[in-house]
């Protein structure tokens, strides 16, 4: 502990009441928000940064959000301070991608605290809107090639002037938007800025001054300790990950996105070389989306347990060649942000890190599969029951599949990975604000990633205008992820399933109505022409007696799932959550006539399953070995494949067969079979199949276990990851 | 506590056998039972413990009449016109997830509602360091597993109005359904049933038809507000504790039957209001526990003239914190228990997980505390058994505070020599030098920084400065740490009450009968006079004839109307207090003026948004039916010094500089009135220990609280 204003003690103490204040700013927004992403999904966030913009405290909602306050800070001291000026009581609001958020449709709003004369420090809060101007209503525009068709992009402007509100400002908001509510968010994050400098202020005076600077600034030191002490306690290696976007609002084109994360001693580093050149369509996010969506699950996995601030980056290199799709320079359209390039920036960065969690002996327990991870959501605009034009982004989804872990299941409706507050709206509320009527919101079987472990399910739902006072609404629809999965398994665990979006057309819906009559509460009783939209769609009139229905995509699993508890597999046959068929031909679980599970029959379908996998894959001829005492011996690589000391190899934990020396990648002596993505499970992109991917399976010579899969596009090589050849880190333990 | 001692001495022999003149307040809590006597017509209290009976808790209820010194039950309850309980029935039922086999009743398409919690419920009331390690954190089991949800095709819109019609031959088939998979109760909860509530009710009653003796909770009746997952959430626990209470209180109300009571049972509910035992809604009685705390604060802090109070209950495990403003208490927003958030009227009592057995721990040149806790068992180092990591506990037994040889007055004696250890070699030696003094005081600071923080916490957000706050304080290890929490919350003044020890049973005895209802009819501003004039009279007189089933007279009710308001769209509500009398136009507006004044009050000048719009959410009524209050007998002053109560000095320590100085010690039962006991001091009781710190004083009230100087107040 340094610094003679600081003891043990206090500053603690000082730490506690920071991450205090950062979370009441976030209630106080919320509290007095009206748009639908905040209100019912705490998409938001809040946050302090000492006067160069690094970060000091962030808040308890979408990590995101927080992540991008000290590019706006630090634009603003460069920028503003000569004109027109920085001074006390100021607050600055932002939405220009390149300088602060991720996207247009999230607003910031940063305030300096002075102290003496002097900036203090900065409090900041940053929130989803519902409406940014631009092409289309709800803040994404669809089909557009330059960022200027995409609505409000306000650099850093000064909003409030020594304490008051500018007015001219505030109606120029307003009258840019769709929907006037915006105002009301806006003055969200103004509140929100008051009562953190309130409480910031009675901190100064309860502690002087330098007390509670040097505990700032001992925080940030503070974190990149705690950071150094746990990467030194995890193995070193080299995890590259790798994902698709499969639609850019323009057409179905594919794009790549590739991670390669280095962990040596305590530095770490992810360098995105290999991701596709930006675009001029919906996939792409600046240099913030970049940084954001990668500390995330370095926050999350890394360092629950050690503040979330500066000192996290000062030990991250984040690297990505500029004029990428998530580093993409002006004037490259960047909306779809959240919900393509930074959203699977954070997905890459968290495989790699679940990677070498997994094969860590401390951390194992960590790990975890990848979550629901892309947004997939339906937007409706036009006017309300009430006579209010509206801009609804249905977030359902954010009740997104938890990846499964090394020792457990993924919860289902767990929240998404992003926020550690999540939350979705009731039916009811939505239905009293806006013209639509549910027919159904629930959770969909198999879509939660097979495996040992499986992956939290997803959830579908549909709708129908309600209560018009305008012939038709019109829909925008955004997503990722429907012709493939994003949500990769780890270690043999299948990926959970894609999204859709399916807009029924000439269905019977309004006769019920008329006579009364129940409505169709599962897609296929709702009759009429099902037409498959793409993951992201531009303007699409919605008229009565037309129903949409959305799915999001499920968690991927853990571990092969021939080997999950057959009685795991039965619960969630009665709990709705898989189905028989997936059961039998993915789990290899056979029931008896009552419906329980006949374990001599499940073994002997199992043996069945993986005799055909061995056929498939054409590794006829190699058998397993004398099974190794290995137990106690090796260092965890994976679920399957343990380093064994005594043999110097890499080898199989179930039966012994050597994937070679512990800098090789056990797939490259692994069996493997390319099966269509269907294999996965029913909701596997079934409805946008395009012939253009495979499910590359890897399983092991001797017992056929599967080690791993991959959603591979068509001639793109395998990814690879590895142990460091050495494997001396201090504290290691033995499996 | 002083009065536990005289009743041991007094006791209630000879009294007259005819009159009934006794209150009788008994709180089952998970270690001890309490019981509290009043005699009202002398204004004496008595005070007594047992055991809890967990096999069969009304057995623990009788042990504890008993344990009176000078009364059994069979002498006290013929004599006794009110008996108000507290149980813990429910709350166990839920916490240790015994309750009944529950079936759910659905609207088609929405079963699952319950399952996906609002995709929050992994984390729902959890700590913010909790949240953020995703890797431990699980929904809860469902309380309804899906094979035990049914779905019927009905609907019903946001304005109430029948899409579908419930098809009764379906309905039948519904109820026969989770009948024949051996529910034990059914729970209803349909979307809008809020709204329009008729389905529900022609559920309920095929229910009834196809099963009398099984147990029914309709959501409609237990929360018609908006939300259908807290609706359900509601329906379904109510349906799950039900059986279970409702027995106990039957078979409780029975065997005090026959024990000679004639006065009705009084069940004391988390809404801070008692009902009576035939009209108890058992998912209003989870958590009841708390809110009996809050009653107790109350009832003391209008004797002693405090309308401002800060109620704390330090125990082992958790630190709870609720606000008594201006006399008044007030009601939790969201009621989340075992991550389940439902509708249910509870006394705001928030907690966190700071008490004497939290453990104290070195993290990278961080003094940390908790949140782990020793809990019980093994329990802090100095219980001696087995416990190796420091807790609070054991720095308040380092520091002098507590006396090993009488912890608990006695009856448990404490290892000192084990708490130095631990202390020494987990947190002196890591980060103090291995000065075991500085790291004792180090560990009390941080855990008092906690407690303040929350002290502020609970304060700030509801809009209140600490500064205008005196504290209660009670539970176990409240005493012995307010001298520090208070003053760095800004508190100049804590009270320990004379109750302190069975303050709960103290609550239930004072608690009126209350009864909170609440409509949700979303109406934006202004609303047609005559609507709002309809809801309010549908709710006055419901409350009013339910309050006249439980005995109470036109006279002796009291109804205050409120209603919660917010700007278009916003999830957050203001509730804003509504004027009696008829409502026109022009109280409706100033209804809303005061909403836009609340709201920039809490969010700063500028805040407020007219163009956006404001909406009537929420309309409630409440309705007390005041009970006859205990009178305290007041004692005359019997001077300042407290010499009397002397016992002896030893070493404490208040200051790492000037270290252990002998400070004198008291025996708290033998202090008087108008006694001044001078810091520093320690003051000991059979059941907790006060510190008084320097330059703090004590002083003795006339009913025998001790009220600390703290020095503490607008210091900042």
């Amino acid at each position: 502990m340094s610094g003679k204003y600081l003891d043990p003690v206090t500053f603690e103490v000082i730490l506690h009441k920071l991450n205090q204040i950062a979370e009441e700013m976030c209630i106080s927004y919320v509290n007095c928000s009206g748009s639908e992403p905040l209100v019912q999904a705490n998409d938001a966030n809040a946050g302090i940064t000492l006067p160069d913009g690094s970060m000091v405290v962030v808040g308890p909602y979408v990590i995101i959000q927080a992540n991008v306050l000290p590019l706006t800070v630090s634009h603003i001291m460069k920028r503003c301070r000569e004109n027109p000026g920085i001074g006390e009581k100021d607050m600055f609001i932002c939405s220009d991608p390149w300088v602060g958020p991720i996207h247009q449709p999230d607003i910031t709003t940063v305030a300096p605290l002075f102290y003496e004369g002097e900036i203090f420090c900065w409090t900041g809060a940053s929130g989803h809107q519902s409406d940014i101007g631009g092409k289309d209503p709800g803040g994404f525009s669809i089909g557009v090639v330059d960022v200027h068709q995409e609505g409000l992009r306000m650099p850093p402007v000064k909003l409030v002037e020594e304490g008051e509100l500018r007015q001219d400002l505030f109606d120029w908001i307003v009258n840019s938007v769709r929907d006037p509510l915006v105002g009301l968010d806006v003055k969200g994050q103004i509140a929100a800025n008051h009562v953190g400098q309130e409480r910031l202020i009675e901190l100064i005076g309860r502690f002087g001054a330098k007390a509670v600077k040097a505990s700032m600034e001992e925080s940030i030191r503070y974190t990149e300790r705690r950071l150094r002490r746990r990467l030194r306690s995890l193995p070193d290696g080299t995890w590259r990950t790798r994902q698709y976007i499969d639609h850019d609002g323009h057409a179905p084109n594919l794009y790549k996105m590739e991670c390669t994360m280095t962990k040596r001693g305590d530095s770490l580093s992810f360098d995105y070389e290999g991701t596709d050149p930006q675009v001029r369509s919906q996939v792409n996010c600046t240099y913030t989306g970049l940084i954001a969506g990668t500390l995330t699950p370095v926050y999350i996995m890394l360092a629950h347990d050690i503040p979330w601030n500066r000192g996290i980056l000062n030990r991250v290199d984040i690297r990505a060649p500029e004029g990428v799709i998530n580093n993409c320079t002006y004037p490259t359209p960047c909306s779809m942000a959240t919900v393509s390039a930074c959203y699977l920036t954070l997905d890459l960065a968290a495989a790699a890190i679940n990677q070498m969690c997994a094969a860590s002996p401390d951390y194992h327990e960590e790990a975890m599969a990848i979550w629901t991870a892309a947004s997939v959501a339906p937007m409706v605009s036009g006017t309300s029951q009430h006579g209010h034009p509206f801009s609804l982004v249905e977030m359902s989804h954010f009740a997104a599949g938890g990846g499964a872990l090394t020792h457990k299941d993924g919860q289902d409706s767990a929240g998404m990975y992003f926020t550690t507050t999540p939350l979705i709206s009731n039916i009811e509320t939505t239905e009293q604000f806006y013209p639509i009527l549910y027919l159904f919101r629930r959770n969909l079987p198999d879509t939660g990633g097979a495996g040992m472990y499986r992956g939290g399910c997803a959830g579908e739902i549909a709708f129908i205008p309600h209560d018009m006072q305008k012939e038709f609404h019109e829909t925008v629809l955004i997503g990722t992820g429907h012709e493939m999965p994003n949500s990769i398994g780890l270690w043999g665990g299948f990926p959970g399933g894609t999204g859709r979006h399916i807009l029924i057309r000439g269905s019977d819906v309004l006769d019920r109505i008329a006579k009364k009559a129940p409505l169709p509460a599962t897609l296929e009783e709702m009759g009429g022409e099902q037409v498959v939209f793409p993951p992201k769609a531009p303007r699409t009139p919605f008229y009565p007696g037309e129903i949409w229905y959305s799915n999001w995509q499920g968690a991927g699993g853990y571990g092969d799932p021939l080997d999950r508890d057959p009685e795991a597999v039965h619960a969630d046959l009665s709990a709705g959550l898989v189905t028989r068929a997936c059961a039998e031909e993915i789990y290899g679980v056979a029931l008896d006539p009552d419906g329980r599970v006949d374990h001599p029959a499940t073994s002997a379908l199992r043996e069945r399953h993986r005799e055909a996998r061995r056929a498939r894959a054409g590794g006829g001829s190699v058998r397993p070995g004398d099974p190794p005492a290995l137990a106690g011996r090796g260092l965890r690589a994976n679920e399957y494949v343990v380093w064994d000391d005594a043999n110097g190899e890499l080898a199989c934990r179930k039966c012994g067969f050597g994937f070679g020396p512990m800098d090789a990648d056990p797939k490259e002596r692994a069996l493997c079979e390319d099966a269509p993505l269907a294999v996965g499970g029913p909701v596997m992109g079934q409805f946008y199949d395009r012939g253009r991917f495979v499910f590359r399976l890897y399983y092991c010579p001797g017992c056929v276990s599967l080690l791993e899969c991959e959603v591979l596009r068509k001639g793109d090589p395998p990814v690879w990851g590895r142990l460091s050849a050495t494997q001396s880190w201090p504290g290691r333990k033995k499996v | 506590m002083a009065k536990l001692a005289r009743a041991a001495k007094t006791g209630g022999r000879g009294r007259s056998q005819a009159k009934s003149r006794f209150a009788v307040g008994v709180d089952v809590g998970g270690t001890f039972t309490d019981a509290v006597i009043v005699d009202t017509e002398r204004g004496r209290i008595y005070q007594s413990k047992a055991p809890t009976t967990p096999q069969d808790l009304s057995q623990g209820v009788f042990d504890a009449l008993n344990l009176s010194e000078g009364f059994s039950a069979e002498t006290l309850l013929p004599r006794t016109n009110k008996f108000a309980h507290g149980t813990t029935q429910s709350t166990n039922a839920l916490f240790s997830r015994n309750g009944a086999k529950v079936g759910l009743i659905a609207t088609r398409g929405f079963g699952d509602q319950i399952l996906i919690m609002r995709g929050g419920g992994r984390v729902a009331g959890m700590s913010l360091p909790e949240r953020r390690h995703f890797a431990p954190t699980y929904k809860p089991d469902p309380i309804v597993p899906k094979p035990l949800i049914v779905e019927v095709s009905e609907r019903v819109d946001y304005k109430g109005a029948v899409i579908t019609p419930l098809d009764p031959e379906e309905a039948r088939r519904a109820v026969e359904a989770l009948l024949e998979k051996g529910v034990e109760a059914i729970s209803i909860a349909l979307l809008w049933s809020f709204r329009n509530p008729a389905h529900e009710r022609a559920l309920r009653d095929i229910a009834a038809a196809l099963s009398p003796g099984t147990y029914v909770s309709v959501s409609s009746e237990l929360a018609p507000v908006i939300g259908e997952y807290e609706r359900t959430a509601t329906a379904v626990i109510d349906a799950y504790v039900g059986p279970s209470t409702v027995d106990y209180i039957r078979l409780l109300a029975e065997r005090l039957r026959d024990a000679g009571l004639r006065s009705a049972l009084l069940i004391l509910q988390a809404g801070g209001g008692v009902s009576r035992a035939e009209q108890v809604v058992p998912v209003q009685t989870i958590e009841s526990g708390p809110a009996a705390g809050i009653l107790a604060s109350q009832f003391l802090a209008e004797k002693l003239g405090h309308r401002n109070v800060i109620a704390t209950d330090v125990g082992g495990t958790t630190f709870k914190v609720g606000l008594i403003v201006e006399g008044e208490w007030a009601y939790a927003r969201d009621t989340v228990v075992e991550k389940f958030t439902y509708r249910a009227p509870m006394v705001d009592v928030t907690s966190i997980g700071a008490g004497g057995g939290s453990i104290a721990w070195v993290d990278e040149g961080r003094l940390r505390i908790g949140p782990q806790s020793a809990a019980a068992e093994p329990g802090p180092a100095c219980y001696g058994r087995g416990g190796a990591e420091p807790t609070v506990t054991d720095a308040d037994v380092v520091l002098g505070y507590i006396d090993p040889d009488y912890f608990l007055g006695g009856r448990m004696p404490l290892e000192g020599a084990l708490a130095e250890k631990s202390i020494r070699e987990r947190i002196a030696e890591p980060l103090f030098g291995g000065d075991v003094v500085r790291a004792a005081l180090g560990i009390r600071q941080v855990v008092n920084a906690q407690m303040a923080d929350l002290l502020r916490k609970v304060t700030v957000e509801r809009g209140h400065d600490p500064r205008d706050f005196v504290l209660m304080v009670y539970g176990g290890a409240g005493p012995t740490h307010c001298t520090l929490f208070g003053p760095e919350a800004g508190v100049d003044r804590a009270v320990v009450p004379f109750t302190a020890p069975v303050h709960s049973a103290f609550g239930a005895v004072t608690s009126d009968m209350r009864i909170t209802l609440e409509r949700s009819d979303p109406l934006a501003a202004p609303p047609e006079p005559g609507r709002v004039r309809s809801l309010y009279r549908a709710l006055e007189n419901e409350a009013l004839e339910r309050l006249k089933a439980e005995g109470k007279r036109r006279g002796e009710i009291e109804l205050s109307r409120s209603a919660s308001l917010r700007y278009r769209r916003q999830m957050h509500e203001v509730s804003v207090p509504v004027p009696a009398g008829r409502l026109d136009r022009k109280a409706l507006a100033g209804t809303v003026d005061e909403f836009e004044r609340r709201y920039e009050a809490r969010y700063g000048r500028g805040a407020a948004y007219r163009e956006a719009g404001v909406e009537f959410i929420g309309f409630k009524v409440e309705a007390v039916g005041r009970e006859a209050k205990p009178r305290l007998e007041r004692r005359r002053p019997k001077g300042k010094s407290p010499s009397g109560a002397l016992k002896g000095r030893r070493p404490v320590c208040f200051d790492a500089v000037k270290g252990h100085r002998r400070t004198p010690i008291y025996e708290g039962e033998r202090l008087e009135s108008g006694n001044l006991v001078p810091g520093p001091a320690i003051i000991e009781y059979a059941s907790t220990t006060v510190v008084v710190g320097p330059r703090q004083r004590a002083e003795v009230d006339p009913y025998q609280n001790v009220t600390l100087h703290l020095g503490g107040g607008r210091r900042r």
